[in-house]
């Protein structure tokens, strides 16, 4: 990027992020219901997004009557990631696992969970819940930070092979 | 013996261990038993190509058994997923622990009012004009808790053609009107909720926008 053509504020691109790393990623948004199929109505036919429920052993265990739902709410690739910058996938979840709004962010894949978690409570974070499925896809924690922001933190398991799209960091 | 393997169902690839291969695709949810498999090699690119599956068209938008994403057509932006936004009590604090813990880059909204200042954050990499480069993950917003006058927390923006339109659509489908269109750092927004009462802004599309942005495509 030539930097010297960047002549709308704020004068200068974002960043490089050169760490072959996504820590610190919003890289999709749980959106909580109480009622399933009235929440799906209303996403699919406001806003056109398509839905498909989250395969089975990745992230938050569900129920037949109250799935948990992926929903693309923009041009996506097969594995329902977004195939165009800009945009992330939503999940739509039961309150009774996911009690008001939250950004899904990934984590380092190079530090232990707890650690990651450790340099948060320093900070005044708070864990309000966790969970570890037999599968290291489910290897997070939620957290709220000082401001009763809900997060929750996913490490990606080593089955990364970067060459997915969205793991691309800026290299030289 | 470390292995790529690639769904033949979906394409989805996945490393690892041949002794620890999960039992299921983590992306279309098929047995393992699908999947092909190659030894991992240091270049990092697969040998094995599965061409991905192509949309269903006229099924059914309300069923939820896997399937691939529907195409989203070019020249609109409509109901995709663009910001978070996170309210902050103290807008230096709010930055400094986001920047340190997440290596977020973190910049005043042009035009923010300096007393409830609207942080504009950078999650990863970026092009000029400030939005990601690499596709699925969002940048997103820090803003004052005081300024947040609905007193709903909306925390996520959704881009919208029409915001109008997009009110009409939502009380249809049991959404509410919180905030009719407003206008904030040069752009339009309104606030609704969900018909789950989640609070959440409608930003309409700037006319700005040449279609040419990474960010503007379809497909």
């Amino acid at each position: 990027m030539n930097e010297k053509s960047v002549t709308n504020y704020p004068y200068r691109p974002p960043k490089k992020y050169p760490k072959k790393s996504l820590h610190g990623r919003v890289r999709g948004m749980m959106i909580p219901y109480d009622e399933y199929e009235r929440a799906k109505k209303f996403y699919v036919y406001t806003f056109g997004w398509d839905v498909m429920r989250v395969p089975q052993g990745v992230f938050l265990e569900d129920t037949d009557e109250r799935p948990n739902v992926m929903c693309a709410t923009g041009p996506s690739q097969v594995s329902w990631e977004a195939s165009v910058p800009g945009h992330v996938w939503a999940q739509l979840v039961a309150r009774e696992r996911c009690s008001k709004p939250q950004v899904f962010m990934e984590v380092s894949m190079d530090v232990p969970l707890e650690d990651t978690v450790a340099s948060l409570t320093e900070r005044g974070w708070k864990v309000v819940g966790n969970s570890e499925l037999d599968e290291d896809w489910a290897d997070f924690t939620v957290v709220e930070d000082p401001d009763g922001n809900r997060e929750l933190l996913w490490k990606c398991p080593d089955s990364r092979t970067w060459e997915e799209p969205e793991a691309d960091y800026d290299k030289d | 013996m470390l292995k790529l393997y690639t769904c033949y169902k979906c394409g989805f690839p996945i490393k690892a261990d041949d002794r620890d291969v999960p039992p299921r695709c983590p992306g279309c949810n098929c047995s393992s038993e699908w999947f092909l498999a190659e030894p991992y090699n240091e270049q990092e690119k697969r040998r094995i190509h599965v061409d991905p599956p192509e949309p269903e068209e006229n099924r059914d938008p309300m069923n939820i058994d896997y399937h691939v994403a529907k195409k989203f057509p070019y020249g609109t932006r409509n109901g995709r997923l663009r910001r978070f936004v996170f309210q902050y009590s103290d807008a230096d604090r709010a930055k400094k622990n986001y920047e340190e813990l997440f290596d977020w880059d973190i910049i005043p909204s042009e035009g923010t009012d300096p007393e409830h200042p609207l942080l504009y954050c950078a999650t990863g990499p970026g092009n000029a004009n400030w939005e990601p480069r690499v596709p699925s993950f969002i940048y997103g917003y820090l803003k004052d808790k005081e300024t947040d006058e609905t007193g709903k927390e909306p925390f996520f923006v959704i881009e919208v053609d029409n915001i109008e339109k997009t009110i009409e659509k939502a009380e249809e489908f049991g959404g509410r009107l919180i905030k009719p269109r407003f206008t904030e750092c040069g752009n339009d927004y309104a606030i609704i909720e969900d018909s789950e009462g989640n609070a959440l802004y409608l930003w309409e599309t700037p006319s700005t926008v040449t279609w040419k942005e990474p960010e503007s495509q379809g497909g």
